[in-house]
């Protein structure tokens, strides 16, 4: 008996040691420079012009053994957006799209979390939450999939993430040019946060 | 990309309402100012909610104005209290004193409720790092202030004349309207530009039903809802959609001399409204087009910029 209490707390501590990353609920913000916001749409069915947003700020917090408690925010700047393009991109920020001086930002805010597993064995977190985009606040379930946590090149802590998932843009009261100019839109995210 | 729909929706339909409006109003009262009025107000939001209507149906248009979201969704209720200083200013003296105030409470208030919430007024700060523009206090009593002083000027002008050449103000008005629309589409924004083209249209209509039936009034009759309307539009062209300040002032300058009070009675009147009008509108339309060509040149020269 005592040899069997002996190994279990061995185990244990093994287990626990084996462990250095986030097991409970961290902090992390958002690093601007490992960050993509990239979006696709369809231009006339003929092509897909894809473009990004330059400046995005958030943070959120990660609890891998209890997911509920985690939480995403992100603001991004629409003034920001860049397809390649300067004149597209002064007429995307005007009001027959974002409308960028009118509604600044874009923002992100999770309300709730939870964990799964693909059929590849990766986490992926359902975020579910605010998304306000041109003005209008729509609830969203984002699938974030987990891609590591783990020490960055100066050994600070840090996770990442990958995110892609698809909006209609009528949603958002973004109604110009379509069909020309598609009402789906892809998006990818990926973004990594610097633990606090 | 303006479409045949935008065309019938944004132009056709709304004209086409403001000579039946109109002519049905004189018919049934006899009173120019209220046909001017309601002509005015039913074929401009009608066709507004029309160009709005394509895609996501008419009651989600007019949901729109009910439920507001961006600043130009004001437009028909900033429209429809308009209409209100101009009736109260028949009812005697004090009605006047309270016309007056109403017409200042309304300039006063359209700029400051278009901007709300905008970056120049924020109402959330923006992140760190996330420079938005936002003014000072001083800068915005400067912009608010001069756009408020500028529209009831502009109002003061247009009611001032109800007499003189209404059938030349009204074409001269919708004119402008019309040179307002060519100049916000080539500085950025088509939509906007056709709602400019909604009350050019609007313009054109009421101005032809007065024409036909002799009613011997033009836009002064419907001074309030037109000088909003005209007013919020290029409130939302400069400061949103960066239609820059010169074009703006030149296109005010044109509708106030066009469609207003100009020295009457005067041997010269005419002419020189004319030609200050043309030259006004004439020069806004001008500027931008060269400054939409050379944007294009630029664009179409950078063998780097669409890779």
């Amino acid at each position: 008996m005592k040899s069997f209490v002996t190994r279990a707390v061995v185990l244990l501590a093994l287990a626990v040691a084996s462990q250095p990353f986030a097991v409970r609920a961290d902090s992390y913000a958002l690093e601007p420079s490992h960050t993509s916001v990239i979006f696709g749409i369809s231009h006339m069915g003929l092509s897909y012009t894809y473009g990004r947003f330059n400046q995005v700020a958030g943070n959120y917090v990660l609890d891998e053994a209890n997911p509920a408690a985690s939480n995403f925010q992100m603001t991004i700047p629409t003034a920001s957006i860049d397809t390649n393009d300067a004149k597209r991109d002064d007429h995307l920020r005007g009001p027959d799209f974002f409308n960028a001086k009118e509604f600044p930002t874009i923002t992100f805010q999770s309300t709730a979390v939870k964990a799964e597993k693909n059929d590849k064995g990766e986490t992926i977190y359902q975020v579910t939450g605010d998304l306000n985009i041109h003005g209008v606040t729509r609830k969203v379930t984002l699938p974030l999939r987990l891609l590591k946590v783990g020490p960055g090149m100066q050994g600070e802590m840090r996770s990442g993430f990958l995110c892609e998932t698809r909006l209609a843009r009528s949603e958002f009261g973004m109604t110009n040019m379509i069909p020309g100019i598609g009402d789906d839109v892809a998006i990818t995210i990926s973004f990594e946060g610097v633990k606090q | 990309m303006v479409t045949g729909a935008d065309i019938l929706l944004g132009g056709i339909v709304p004209g086409i309402l403001a000579v039946v409006t109109l002519a049905l109003v004189w018919i049934l009262t006899k009173n120019a100012a209220s046909s001017w009025r309601t002509a005015a107000v039913v074929s401009f939001l009608a066709g507004l909610w029309a160009l709005d209507s394509q895609g996501v149906g008419v009651v989600a248009a007019i949901s729109k104005s009910v439920r507001i979201t961006e600043a130009k969704d004001f437009l028909p209720l900033m429209m429809l209290l308009a209409v209100v200083p101009d009736s109260v200013a028949t009812l005697g003296k004090s009605g006047a004193l309270a016309a007056w105030l109403m017409r200042l409470a309304l300039c006063v208030f359209l700029p400051w409720r278009m901007l709300a919430g905008s970056v120049y007024l924020p109402k959330v700060a923006p992140p760190p790092n996330f420079d938005t523009g936002a003014w000072s206090t001083g800068e915005a009593v400067v912009w608010l202030g001069g756009s408020a002083a500028l529209l009831l000027a502009t109002w003061s002008v247009i009611r001032a004349e109800s007499t003189e050449q209404p059938k030349l103000r009204s074409a001269l008005a919708a004119l402008v309207a019309f040179a307002a629309a060519v100049t916000i589409a080539l500085s950025g924004s088509i939509t906007t530009g056709q709602m400019m083209g909604v009350l050019t249209a609007t313009l054109t209509g009421c101005a032809l039903a007065a024409w036909l039936l002799k009613l011997g009034r033009g836009p002064d009759a419907a001074a309030g809802p037109l000088v909003i309307a005209f007013g919020s539009i290029l409130v939302f062209s400069h400061f949103i959609v960066d239609v820059k300040l010169l074009y703006t002032v030149l296109l005010v300058v044109g509708f106030a001399v066009g469609a207003g009070w100009f020295f009457p009675g005067k041997k010269w009147s005419t002419p020189l409204r004319c030609a200050i009008c043309l030259l006004a509108i004439g020069t806004a339309v001008g500027i931008a087009g060269k400054d939409f060509r050379a944007a294009q040149a630029e664009a179409a020269s950078n063998p780097y910029s669409n890779l």
